[in-house]
């Protein structure tokens, strides 16, 4: 067998071991839409945890930590803060917002919206924010896996009938088993990206430098400049870690797929021990960054950053294991794509398209619109996916400039009375646009400030100024 | 917190062989569980109380 031979094979094994574990899931049960979309609310703290860390850690921080690592280099730490910051966060809007769901029966984000704002409007322009911003961060997943496809095959495949695959399974799998399915392949994506994780970044600085504290005494010898913030980029500052670390830490859990976990979890109870213990998992994390600084002297002339810890693999490993780490990260594409595809369908079909066009429409039915929705906003992002060119973690920034527009509606909307709505809509009009001209003009960051922080704290002045102007009414809001 | 960046965001002094920013950041992702575990506590003994007020 040929080593391109090997190294597909075990991929195909791992993901088809995926599907049938999804299959399998998601097979015994009647999948109407409360199964379909929550999982009938039953995850306990494992299935929960597995479920969190299957959205978060995505092919993202598979492939595009380390490419960052290698071609911007100390920036790139921002990863490790964000995502300890959310975690902070989630413990304290987690559980109340589980407990609403669970009262007023909500299951997606816009539900939220159109329970605390009363205005379909709203959770509609909410929903719609939600999906046009799903669509970079699932086109980050399937660029992902065709870059895998392409690596583990030695340049014998394309990433482009790579991309096709990986979304005609992507959508078989969503359409068959719903949210449990997706949790329950998190347990193998989980378990093959932690050994993934140790496995390279122990391994690559032990084998190249006989460790890792000498692989940055080289690396500091041969390129001090990398190691500190702008590092090889012109305009990421300090001002620019700070402004990016707040929006995607705020913005991690306005995700309408990780904003709609919660309902899936047993009890509040679940979602705090969650916050605690998820941190940790961030460690594997700096370990695929130790991959990306070990190609900067291994491999110095990576024609794309995002193929670092892939192409080190291939160097370092015998084929069989570049399978275990590349099937690894095509799961790790898959599932968060599964996630991504199936929440941002039934938020438009329940949110989006039954309360403005068809309010007589059954669940039946909008299960039915979901469904076909899994397709279309599958294949837009295979389109994007092959026409753009841009580094997975820029397309990531991208999204979450748009995602955390969603943060004043809902943190105001969880703990202060007086909100409302026309202050939100306002705000989250202001911040999405003023974010798009300053990104369709390249000016981010804009200042040394990241441009989706600055919609931000915009949208976040409207929210409350124009609150305050209303009179105090009564909304009904949750005694917390 | 967040403004302290330009306070960690150097090389040295080398800490486990990691460069300074990264050997803080890795820090902290082992003291924030431990922060919140702290959180986790009281969070449930003032709800526990609530539940079951002192007699």
């Amino acid at each position: 067998m040929t080593p391109s031979a090997t190294a597909l094979g075990i991929i195909l094994a791992i993901v088809a071991l995926g599907s049938v574990i999804g299959f399998y899931a998601g097979a015994r049960r009647k999948m109407d839409l409360e199964q379909w979309t929550v999982a009938g609310r039953g995850f306990g703290v494992l299935l929960m945890w597995l479920l969190m860390a299957g959205e978060v850690y995505t092919t993202f921080s598979f492939l595009g930590a380390s490419g960052w690592a290698y071609s911007r280099g100390a920036p790139t730490l921002y990863i490790l803060a964000y995502i300890t910051l959310a975690y902070v966060v989630s413990f304290f809007i987690l559980p109340p917002i589980w407990e609403l769901g669970r009262r007023h029966k909500l299951q997606t984000q816009s539900d939220f919206f159109t329970w605390r704002y009363r205005s379909k409007y709203l959770a509609a322009a909410v929903s719609l924010v939600g999906i046009v911003f799903m669509i970079p961060y699932l086109e980050l997943q399937i660029t992902g896996f065709g870059i895998i496809a392409e690596v583990a095959s030695f340049d014998g495949i394309g990433r482009v009938p790579a991309m096709l695959v990986a979304v005609i399974l992507l959508a078989g799998f969503v359409l068959t088993g719903g949210l449990r399915a997706v949790a329950w392949v998190s347990v193998l994506k989980d378990i093959l990206m932690l050994i993934a994780a140790a496995a390279v970044g122990i391994g690559i600085p032990f084998a190249y430098f006989g460790g890792i504290g000498p692989m940055f005494t080289a690396l500091i010898h041969a390129k001090p400049s990398h190691f500190v913030m702008p590092g090889a980029t012109p305009n990421l500052g300090h001002a620019w870690y700070i402004s990016t670390v707040l929006l995607t830490g705020l913005g991690v859990y306005m995700w309408p797929h990780s904003f709609g976990a919660a309902f899936s979890a047993k009890s509040s109870e679940t979602l705090r021990r969650n916050a605690v213990i998820m941190p940790l998992y961030t460690l594997s994390l700096t370990m695929m960054l130790f991959v990306g600084f070990a190609a900067i002297l291994v491999l110095p002339n990576l024609r794309d950053g995002d193929l670092s810890l892939l192409a080190m693999v291939r160097k370092t490993f015998p084929p069989w294991f570049l399978g275990v780490i590349g099937g690894a990260g095509a799961l790790t594409a898959m599932v968060p794509a599964a996630i991504l595809v199936l929440s941002s369908a039934t938020v438009f079909a329940k949110n989006l398209f039954r309360p403005l066009f068809a309010p007589k429409m059954n669940d039946h039915e909008v299960g039915r619109i979901a469904r076909l929705m899994v397709v279309v906003i599958s294949l837009i992002s295979l389109y994007l996916a092959i026409h753009g060119s841009t580094t997975l973690v820029s397309l990531l920034l991208l999204a979450y400039a748009g995602i955390t527009q969603l943060f004043p509606g809902v943190v105001l909307g969880l703990f202060w009375k007086r909100v409302t709505m026309p202050g939100v809509f306002a705000g989250l009009t202001f911040g999405v646009a003023s974010m798009a001209i300053l990104f369709l003009t390249k000016h981010d960051p804009f200042l040394g400030l990241s441009a989706g922080f600055l919609g931000l704290c915009a949208n976040f002045t409207i929210a409350v100024f124009l609150s305050l102007l209303a009179k105090p009414t009564s909304q009904p809001i949750a005694n917390l | 917190m967040c403004f302290t960046v330009s306070l960690w965001d150097r090389i040295y002094p080398i800490v486990l062989g990691l460069p300074f920013n990264l050997f803080w950041l890795t820090l902290w992702m082992l003291l924030t569980p431990l922060c919140m575990w702290g959180a986790y506590f009281i969070e449930t003994r003032r709800r526990h109380e609530k539940d079951n007020p002192p007699a």
